[in-house]
C-alpha cells in the first residue's frame, strides 16, 4: 500500500487564539504518518482541548493548515470539517463516550450512520456494519452478552472499549483519544491500552494518544510534549 | 433523516415518564380542543337538520331570531299570533305549495304541545328526510294525540294510553285541561330534534279544550258535542311554508313581511339560524379561545419538559458532534424530538376523542337530540390539528436553537 508515506495528520504553523487573549496554539509542523502511534504529554492548560477542536475541525485555526488524510481541513466550510470528522476521524473521550439510551452495538455502528464513507469501508471489510461492530467488540474483548444492553449498564472499563470500537469501525485515518484511560485503574488501563494499539495497527489507523500519564509513553511509536510543539514556548 | 429519528425516538423512550406526561397534558389539550370544535359543529348541523325542508316561517312581526326560536326551537313564547284569515291568505298563494300552521302555548308534564293539522307529518322534515310514525299514525279523532319519541320514551306511553293537557307551559301547572283527556294515537320516530320533545294535537283540540276558558281559568266543563263553527281556530303562533319553487322566497317573504291587513314576518330558517350563530359568535369565539389557550398551556409544558433535560444532554450533544454531526444536526434532533411528542399529542388527543364520542353517543342524544357521528375528521378540525403540529414545531424550536448555539460553542468538548 502506498499508505506508507501518506499522512494521516500534517499541522502546518497552526496559530490558534480565543477572543481577547493570548495566542494559545502557535505550532510550526507536527505530522503523524498513516499507522503511527503517538503519545502526547501536556499539562492541563497547555491546550490540548483547543489543540484536539481544531484538529477535529470544530475549531477554525486562526493561522496555518491543519491536513487529515491529505484533506486541509482548516480551509473547509464548517459542514464540510463536520463531515470530514465523521469520515476519518474517531474520537475517544476521557469518559461518557455513549450515549446511554442506545445498545453497545447501536453506539458502535452510530459512528456509520453519520459517514457512508465509513459504512461503506465497515461493510467492505466484514460484510456490513453489524459484523464490523461484532468484530470490533470481540476483539476488545467485551462479552456478547452484553452487545445488545444499553451502554449505561456498562463499567466504565467496558464503556471506554466500546467507545475505541466506535472510534476503530470503518478504519478511518486517525483516531484522536482525550485521555482515554484517566477513568481506569490500572489492570483495566494496561488492557484498554493494549487493545487499542494492536487495533489501530490492525487497521492501519494513526493515534493521537493525549495523556499526562507519562507511565504510558513508552508504549508508543514516537512521544511528544504539547509544550516542545508551540514555537516560542520551549523552544 | 432516518437515522435522526431513531436517536430521537430511543432518547424519547429513554425519558419515557416525562414524555408520557408531555403527551398526556398535549392529548387532553387536543381533545378539547376539537371537541369544542366538534361540538359546534354538530350542534349547527343539528340545528340545521331541525328546519330542514321549510322555506319560510311566518309568525306574528318579530325579531327573525325569536320567531324561529319560539316556533322551531320551542324557546320563549309568541307575543302576538297570526289571524287565520292571513293564514288562508297565504295557502291560497299560488306559489305556496303547502303551508302548516302551530298553535302553542300548553303542555303536557313540562313537553310543549303543538296544536297543528295532519299535514304537518306529511310536510315537515327533519335532515331531509319525511317523519315517520314509529307507531300508530296521525291524530283522527278530536282528542288524537301524537307524541314524540322522547315523551313516549321518558313518560311511558303507549298507544291507547290517556293524558291530560295543561294549560300554560310552566312545567308545574296547576291548570289542567282535565276534563277533556287526550288518547295516544302515533308515536313518532325519534328525529334529534325539539319534535321528539313535543305533543302533537289538531288545531280543532287546541280550540275544543279552550272553550270554557276565559282569562286564564277554566268555567265548567268543555261542551262534550262542540260545533264546528266553535272549533274553528281564529288564530294560529305561526305557520310552516313550502314553496312551490325555491325562486319564489323572496317574491313571498316580501309579501308577507308587507301585508296591509296584519304584521307578519317571514323568515327563512337557514338565513336565521345563521343570524342566531352569529349573535353566539363570541361564546363560540371565547371557547375556542379558550381551548386554544389550553393547547398553548400544553405545549409550553413540553418546552419546559425539554428545556429541562437541555444541561443534562449537553454530553449527549457533544457525543453526536465528536462522530460527525453539525450543529443543525442537534437542531435537527431537538426538533424532532418536539415533532414527535406533538404528533404522538395529536393522535392520542383524537383517539381520545373518538373513544369518548362512542362512549357518550347515548348520552348526549338522549340529554340534547344531538347525534353525535364518527366520521372521519372535518376538515376544519384537519386544520386545527395542523395549528397545533405547526406551533409545536414553533415551540420546538426554542430548545433547538438553544442546543444549536450550545453545540456550536462546546464542539465535542462540554466544559463543566
Amino acid at each position: 500500500m502506498s499508505d506508507r508515506d501518506a499522512m494521516a495528520l500534517r499541522l502546518v504553523d497552526l496559530g490558534f487564539a480565543w477572543p481577547g487573549a493570548e495566542p494559545l496554539i502557535r505550532i510550526g509542523q507536527f505530522a503523524l504518518r498513516a499507522g503511527e502511534r503517538v503519545f502526547l504529554a501536556g499539562p492541563s492548560g497547555s491546550g490540548k482541548s483547543t489543540l484536539l477542536g481544531l484538529l477535529a475541525g470544530t475549531l477554525k485555526p486562526q493561522r496555518g493548515e491543519v491536513h487529515v488524510a491529505e484533506l486541509c481541513v482548516s480551509s473547509l466550510s464548517a459542514r464540510a470539517r463536520d463531515r470530514a470528522r465523521a469520515d476519518h476521524i474517531g474520537v475517544i473521550f476521557q469518559q461518557f463516550n455513549l450515549l446511554p439510551f442506545l445498545s453497545v452495538l447501536d453506539n458502535v455502528t452510530l459512528a456509520c450512520r453519520f459517514s457512508s464513507r465509513r459504512a461503506e469501508r465497515a461493510a467492505a471489510r466484514d460484510g456490513d456494519i453489524e459484523s464490523s461492530a461484532r468484530r470490533l467488540l470481540a476483539e476488545l474483548g467485551l462479552p456478547e452478552t452484553c452487545w445488545p444492553r444499553p451502554a449505561a449498564s456498562l463499567s466504565v472499563g467496558q464503556q471506554q472499549r466500546v467507545a475505541a470500537a466506535r472510534a476503530l469501525i470503518g478504519a478511518p485515518e486517525l483516531i484522536l483519544a482525550d485521555e482515554p484511560t484517566s477513568a481506569l485503574d490500572a489492570d483495566a488501563r494496561a488492557d484498554f491500552l493494549r487493545l487499542l494499539l494492536a487495533e489501530c495497527a490492525a487497521a492501519n489507523t494513526a493515534l493521537l494518544f493525549v495523556s499526562h500519564d507519562r507511565s504510558l509513553m513508552d508504549r508508543f511509536d514516537r512521544a511528544v510534549d504539547l509544550r516542545e510543539l508551540q514555537v516560542g514556548g520551549m523552544a | 433523516m432516518s437515522a435522526l429519528l431513531r436517536l430521537a425516538w430511543a432518547s424519547l423512550a429513554n425519558r419515557r415518564f416525562t414524555v408520557a406526561v408531555t403527551v398526556a397534558t398535549i392529548a387532553l389539550s387536543v381533545l378539547l380542543l376539537l371537541g369544542v370544535e366538534r361540538l359546534r359543529n354538530e350542534a349547527r348541523s343539528s340545528f340545521l337538520r331541525t328546519v330542514s325542508g321549510t322555506d319560510l316561517i311566518v309568525g306574528a312581526r318579530a325579531h327573525p331570531v325569536q320567531l324561529l326560536l319560539y316556533s322551531v326551537f320551542h324557546l320563549g313564547d309568541a307575543t302576538n299570533n297570526v289571524g287565520w284569515n292571513s293564514v288562508q291568505r297565504l295557502a291560497a298563494r299560488d306559489d305556496v305549495a303547502w303551508a302548516v300552521p302551530i298553535s302553542l302555548g300548553d303542555s303536557h308534564r313540562g313537553y310543549r304541545v303543538v296544536g297543528t293539522t295532519s299535514d304537518y307529518f306529511k310536510h315537515l322534515q327533519t335532515a331531509d328526510r319525511p317523519l315517520n310514525f314509529a307507531q300508530g299514525a296521525a291524530f283522527e279523532g278530536l282528542y288524537d294525540a301524537v307524541l314524540g319519541a322522547d315523551v313516549a320514551a321518558k313518560l311511558g306511553y303507549a298507544l291507547g294510553d290517556s293524558l291530560v293537557l295543561a294549560h300554560g307551559t310552566a312545567a308545574l301547572n296547576p291548570h289542567q285541561h282535565d276534563d277533556r283527556p287526550f288518547k295516544v294515537a302515533g308515536i313518532l320516530e325519534r328525529t334529534g330534534t325539539p319534535m321528539d320533545q313535543s305533543v302533537f294535537v289538531s288545531l280543532q283540540a287546541i280550540q275544543a279544550i279552550h272553550l270554557n276558558w276565559r282569562s286564564g281559568t277554566r268555567i265548567g266543563n268543555a261542551p262534550a258535542e262542540p260545533s264546528d263553527t266553535q272549533l274553528q281556530p281564529t288564530s294560529v303562533t305561526a305557520v310552516f311554508v313550502g314553496l312551490r319553487s325555491r325562486m319564489a322566497t323572496f317574491t313571498v317573504q316580501r309579501a308577507v313581511n308587507e301585508d296591509r291587513h296584519e304584521p307578519m314576518t317571514a323568515i327563512m330558517p337557514g338565513v336565521a339560524l345563521q343570524q342566531l350563530w352569529s349573535m353566539l359568535g363570541m361564546v363560540e369565539r371565547a371557547l375556542q379561545l379558550t381551548a386554544a389557550c389550553v393547547v398553548l398551556a400544553g405545549l409550553l409544558g413540553m418546552l419546559a419538559a425539554l428545556l429541562g433535560t437541555l444541561s443534562e444532554r449537553r454530553r449527549e450533544m457533544a457525543i453526536l458532534r465528536a462522530l460527525g454531526a453539525g450543529p443543525t444536526t442537534v437542531f435537527g434532533l431537538l426538533l424532532m424530538e418536539s415533532v414527535l411528542l406533538t404528533v404522538w399529542g395529536v393522535l392520542m388527543g383524537l383517539l381520545l376523542l373518538y373513544v369518548l364520542t362512542a362512549a357518550l353517543m347515548p348520552f348526549v342524544l338522549q340529554a340534547t337530540g344531538i347525534a353525535l357521528d364518527l366520521g372521519w375528521p372535518a376538515a376544519s378540525e384537519w386544520h386545527l390539528m395542523l395549528w397545533v403540529l405547526l406551533a409545536g414545531v414553533l415551540v420546538g424550536a426554542v430548545p433547538a436553537t438553544m442546543a444549536y448555539r450550545r453545540s456550536l460553542a462546546d464542539g465535542m468538548m462540554v466544559k463543566q
